[in-house]
């Protein structure tokens, strides 16, 4: 499986003197082709800082971010534009759509906005996977949230980008409006083998992806793959525990039902093996 | 609640500069146009009264020096006793004898005339005695009076165009003697010292006797000062009652008031226009602040939403609006009050390197100027945050938080439906002031164009609308998508687009107005002028002052001339009726005027003189060919003369109503001036050998201009333009305020949008294009108005010129490749608006924008 795009090193550092905040502090990062990657941590954690960089929105601080093969600190702002427009779609949390254009129009900007002619096979093919072929005419104002999202990801896909990138793309949506955006991210890497890397901190949304990434202060700090939404729950409840110790309800012991101790640990492990390694193998045996 | 909204108010100083600076606009505007107005009338009263006494004396029908323009005629004068019988009437304090020419110029030290075309230049013996109502009357600036024959005294505002200083010598040209020279020992001035263009010279009285007047002993006109408290009319009537036949006596305030009247001809347009101007002014400074306010509150929908979700009741969210916008109008108005002061006395300066000077007259402030400056400012600011501030504390919190800090789409309304009504009933009235015949077709045109204009203001969306689909094909075609994202932005509220291209059209249509008139008065009078010449050479006078007729011996002189025909230029009475005379030859007024006759022509039968009158003349005293009538001589005799040949006034020349034969004229007029020379060559002369030659024998008459007829036509047509080029600086004023009116909508436009624009930027618009998309609208908002406001003005225009038909603007010329310039410069204009907006908006940050709430 080959690399869509990479970090080495990713260093980004807000603000200066007293008020300096490192957002990203020296992470690596791989975004594999044609997979469904979620980026998981609570707020202030550095999940979105980390996709604005990778997605070329933002420039780092130290470390290089690579779209493929292209250094992306090096450029421009216009030659970032069109790297932006030719190889990244973009999934936004909200106003996603430009409010005087028609869910059409707004789906072929970009090709527009290049110049470039609209395939039309591929557009039909992606308005009828999202389900979109009596809305196209409406102005966003005459749409649905999730309608609005799904008109956003049908623009995200119009130029076949190397990556999707979604920002919380079902953050104010509602449950059924959510699985269906979440459903068309899934499809979108299963059948058409589109690389989608979305920010999260809902483990129901991540639960979709292949590989899930847990950013804490700035670092990445676990990754699971093919999890299911109680293995990400649970995940989380480890990598983000809740630190007031007042609040904290003592673990019941684990006893037996005779009353004696439980061993503390059941049996050898390997501590070396990283989750990661450890998921990888899981997949194999799944698959 | 108020400290929540003064803090709001600072921490969006962008958008508190800019919905000011709206206000400053708009007010500075209507300010700068009260005020110079006001400016203008004054500077006008100060010269009119300054110059009159208590009581004038003068023979009747001649008027008052620098009024008059058709002096030349032979003055009849007063002895010195006439005059001295005067101070003996009951009542008067001081008398003064009057001797006065308004063609006495000095020259520069180049030589040139130092004076502005059409201007007087008045030379009189010095008088100190104070004016009309113990008003400053003629007064010394600085120096002394002339007390010898080679002295003399100048007004400060000529001394200083000349470049002189006590002491020099000055050149002068005077009618009789040519050139002569002057030691300049004092400055000094009537009243206030306004002498709107004219030049003042002071003379000893012998002195200003001899050029004047040939040396004649005597007066043409004396200044009375009446004692503390008498009536003037009552001394006025007692001093008329010993004066010789021919003279009167008027009161001050009577001359003035006449002299008002003459003036309102002239001024009267002005003060029109500039009222007109403020009027429109007014409207402009509305739409500019009634716009950024319907923004500004609909951008902090969101904002008020929280302070009534936190318990601000609904009042509070009112008054915390309202008090908004009474501080930022409060801050406008004073500032506008001040930038339009400002204004005022740049169009003063403008002016008077222009060479007008407008005298001691300074702007002041005056009350109308700072109710109308803070009415508009507070009022229309409180009116234009009222209605968005109902509007969002109507909102139910819940609503406008979860909405974004938009504008939502605008309705179009019933507003233009009136709009079109307006233009309907518009219409039809400048129809009627046009082709119908009703009474007062100015008022009519008037009216028709207020509502017209007023109409296009409301319904400029609709009757845009096949322009902008125009534009968006265009855009389309050459831009692509950003082109159609530029028309779909400026189309995104309507309303407020047309608001904002509306005070461009406003502009424009004043701008195309005035040319349309310029292009037809020039046209009509260099047709006029034309159509009138004859021969190759004219030598005429600047300020249709007549001059020395012994020129014209050497003219003839001049080798290559063949024919030279003189005109006079006089005043007589027929009846009572005082009309003009003119002195031609029978030969002159075929070959060198373009007179029709109707009848007969200009030639004797030996008996009786010959003369030709105008139709009018004819009609009014019953006269046909062949009848004999008299006319009076100075000297108190008359002239018997027949009725050879009847003229129809005609275009040209304003050859006299009455024409007689240069036999003739010397009895009735002064033929020792003469007002013009047409000078015919022969066929194989040099032009350029004679042109030298016609020059030097005018070399003794420096008011003289020697033109062939090209040139002569030219010189008559730049003292149009001029008025025209003033017209159009006060113009230039409407068109800036309405450009910044463009860079504040546009401003905040972008502002509104940044999300959106943070979009763009993030699927793949580059700067470049973001810069483009925003010029394109403003470009496109910029020509509409230009496109509407010049048909407008070629509707306005054409309208006014045919109204005018009989003012003498007969030809309408409509300026199209002018008018294409204007709406091209407007479209650039709109490049230069975009400018600060386009370089906000491409320089947002792509992140910070998507996070704008």
């Amino acid at each position: 499986m080959s690399i869509a795009a990479r970090a080495r090193g990713l260093t980004k550092i807000y603000g200066s003197g007293s008020a300096v905040v490192t957002a990203l502090d020296n992470v690596d990062f791989d975004i594999h082709e044609g997979e469904f990657t979620a980026i998981m941590g609570p707020s202030g954690s550095g999940k979105s800082t980390l996709m604005h960089l990778m997605a070329a929105l933002d420039t780092p601080t130290a470390g290089e971010v690579y779209i493929g093969d292209t250094a992306v600190s090096t450029l421009d702002d216009t030659p970032l534009t069109v790297l932006r427009r030719d190889r990244i779609g973009f999934i936004f949390q909200a106003f996603n759509l430009v409010p005087t254009l028609t869910a059409r129009e707004n789906i072929v900007l970009p090709l527009r906005i290049a110049g470039r002619p609209v395939d039309d096979e591929w557009f039909e093919r992606v308005v009828g996977v999202l389900g979109l072929g009596d809305r196209l005419t409406h102005k966003p104002t005459e749409l649905s949230g999730g309608q609005q999202q799904r008109v956003a990801c049908a623009r995200a896909l119009m130029n076949r980008p190397d990556i999707v990138f979604g920002d919380e793309p079902t953050g104010n949506l509602d449950s059924t409006s959510a699985a269906e955006v979440l459903g068309f991210l899934r499809r979108s890497v299963d059948e058409f083998g589109q690389t989608v890397v979305m920010v999260t901190h809902d483990a129901h949304a991540a639960s979709y992806a292949d590989r899930a990434v847990f950013l804490s202060d700035g670092r990445i700090v676990h990754e699971l793959r093919g999890a299911t939404q109680e293995d990400l729950l649970s995940a989380m409840s480890h990598i983000y525990p809740r630190t007031d110790a007042t609040q904290r309800r003592p673990a019941p012991e684990p006893v037996y039902r005779d009353g004696g101790h439980a061993p503390t640990h059941a049996g050898p492990v390997d501590d070396e093996e990283p989750t990661v390694e450890r998921s990888i193998a899981r997949r194999a045996l799944m698959g | 609640m108020l400290h929540a909204t003064w803090r709001s108010l600072w921490a969006h100083k962008v958008r508190l500069v800019l919905s000011a600076l709206s206000i400053v606009l708009g007010v500075a505007f209507v300010a700068g146009s009260l005020l110079f107005t006001n400016l203008l009338s004054s500077s006008f009263d100060q010269l009119v009264k300054g110059a009159l006494a208590d009581v004038n004396v003068s023979a009747e029908g001649v008027g008052i020096e620098g009024f008059d323009q058709t002096t030349g005629l032979q003055q009849v004068l007063m002895s010195p006793d006439d005059v001295a019988a005067i101070a003996d009437v009951d009542g008067v304090a001081q008398v003064e004898g009057m001797v006065s020419s308004s063609q006495i110029f000095p020259l520069d030290k180049d030589g040139n005339l130092l004076s502005f075309p059409g201007a007087p230049g008045v030379g009189m013996n010095w008088i100190q005695a104070p004016a009309a109502g113990g008003q400053v009357g003629a007064r010394v600036v600085d120096g002394r009076p002339p007390e010898t024959a080679d002295e003399l005294m100048m007004d400060p505002a000529t001394v200083t165009r000349g470049g002189y200083v006590l002491g020099d010598t000055v050149e002068v040209s005077t009618p009789r003697s040519g050139l002569k020279s002057y030691t300049l020992v004092g400055t000094g001035t009537y009243g206030a010292g306004a002498t709107a263009g004219a030049s003042y010279l002071f003379f000893t009285l012998d002195e200003a006797q001899e050029i004047v007047q040939d040396g004649a002993e005597g007066f043409y006109a004396a200044w009375v000062v009446t004692e503390p408290g008498a009536d003037p009319a009552t001394v006025a009537d007692a001093v008329e009652a010993g004066l010789p036949e021919g003279f009167i006596a008027e009161t001050g305030d009577d001359l003035a008031a006449e002299i008002d009247e003459q003036l309102d001809v002239g001024l009267g347009f002005v003060n029109t226009f500039l009222l007109v101007f403020a009027g429109i002014a007014l409207l402009v400074a509305t739409l500019l602040i009634l716009n950024t306010f319907s923004i500004l509150v609909a951008q902090r929908s969101r904002e008020l939403a929280l302070l009534r979700a936190i318990g601000a009741t609904r009042r509070q969210v009112r008054v915390a609006v309202l008090s908004e916008a009474l501080a930022i109008g409060l801050v406008g108005a004073t500032l506008g009050l001040g930038v339009g002061y400002g204004l005022a006395w740049g169009i003063l300066v403008a002016m008077r390197s222009f060479g007008i000077d407008l005298g001691t007259a300074v702007p002041t402030i005056t009350w109308q100027a700072v109710v109308a400056s803070y009415a508009i400012g507070i009022v229309i600011t409180l009116v234009a945050a009222a209605l968005p501030a109902r509007k969002a504390s109507r909102v139910r919190p819940v609503e406008a938080m979860a909405a974004a800090a938009q504008s939502g789409p605008e309705r179009i309304g019933g507003l233009p439906m009136v709009g079109v009504a307006m233009i309907e009933v518009g219409v039809a009235a400048l129809v009627c002031a046009v082709w119908l015949d009703v009474p007062e077709p100015l008022w009519w045109a008037g009216v028709g164009a207020v509502l017209l204009l007023v109409g296009m203001v409301l319904a400029a969306v609709v009757v845009g609308t096949p322009l902008i689909a125009a534009f968006g094909a265009a855009y389309r075609a050459l831009f692509g998508e950003v082109g159609r994202l530029a028309r779909l932005n400026a189309v995104r509220q309507p309303r407020r687009t047309a608001a904002t291209a509306a005070t461009l059209m406003i502009g424009l249509a004043l701008v195309a107005t005035v040319a349309i008139l310029a292009a037809s008065t020039t046209t009509s009078i260099r047709e006029r002028l034309t159509a009138d010449q004859r021969g190759d050479f004219t030598l005429s006078p600047v300020a249709y002052q007549p001059f020395d007729a012994t020129v014209i011996d050497e003219v003839r002189a001049v080798d290559g001339v063949t024919d030279v025909y003189e005109f006079y230029r006089g005043v007589t009475r027929i009846g009572d009726e005082p009309v003009q005379l003119s002195g031609a030859s029978a030969d002159g007024l075929t070959r060198a005027s373009s007179l029709e006759l109707i009848a007969g022509s200009l030639s004797g039968d030996g008996g009786a003189p010959p003369a030709v009158i105008s139709r009018e003349v004819a009609d009014g005293h019953d006269l046909t060919l062949g009848q004999l009538f008299d006319l009076p001589t100075p000297t108190g005799g008359t002239v018997r003369l027949l009725v050879t040949g009847i003229h129809d006034g005609g275009p040209g020349l304003q050859l006299g109503d009455i024409i007689v034969d240069l036999d003739t004229y010397p009895q009735l007029g002064d033929a020792s001036l003469v007002q013009r020379l047409v000078v015919f060559t022969a066929d194989d002369a040099d032009p350029a050998a004679v042109r030298d030659g016609l020059e030097a024998a005018a070399d003794d008459l420096p008011t003289v201009v020697v033109a062939d007829v090209e040139e002569f036509i030219d010189a008559r047509i730049s003292q149009f333009s001029q008025l025209f080029s003033i017209l159009y600086a006060l113009l230039a004023l409407a068109i800036i305020i309405s450009v910044l009116g463009i860079v504040n909508t546009l401003g905040l436009s972008v502002m509104e949008r940044t999300r959106e624009v943070g979009l763009l930027r993030a699927v793949g618009m580059t700067r470049a294009q973001l810069r483009r998309m925003v010029t394109l609208e403003s470009v496109m908002v910029a020509t509409l108005g230009a496109v509407l406001g010049v048909v407008l003005g070629v509707v306005f225009g054409s309208v006014l010129v045919s109204l005018l038909r009989d003012d003498g603007i007969d030809i309408l010329v409509i300026p199209w490749l002018q008018l294409a310039g204007f709406v091209l410069v407007a479209g650039l204009f709109g490049v230069l608006a975009a400018v600060g907006p386009a370089r906000r908006a491409a320089r947002l940050n792509v992140l910070e924008s998507i996070a704008t709430e």
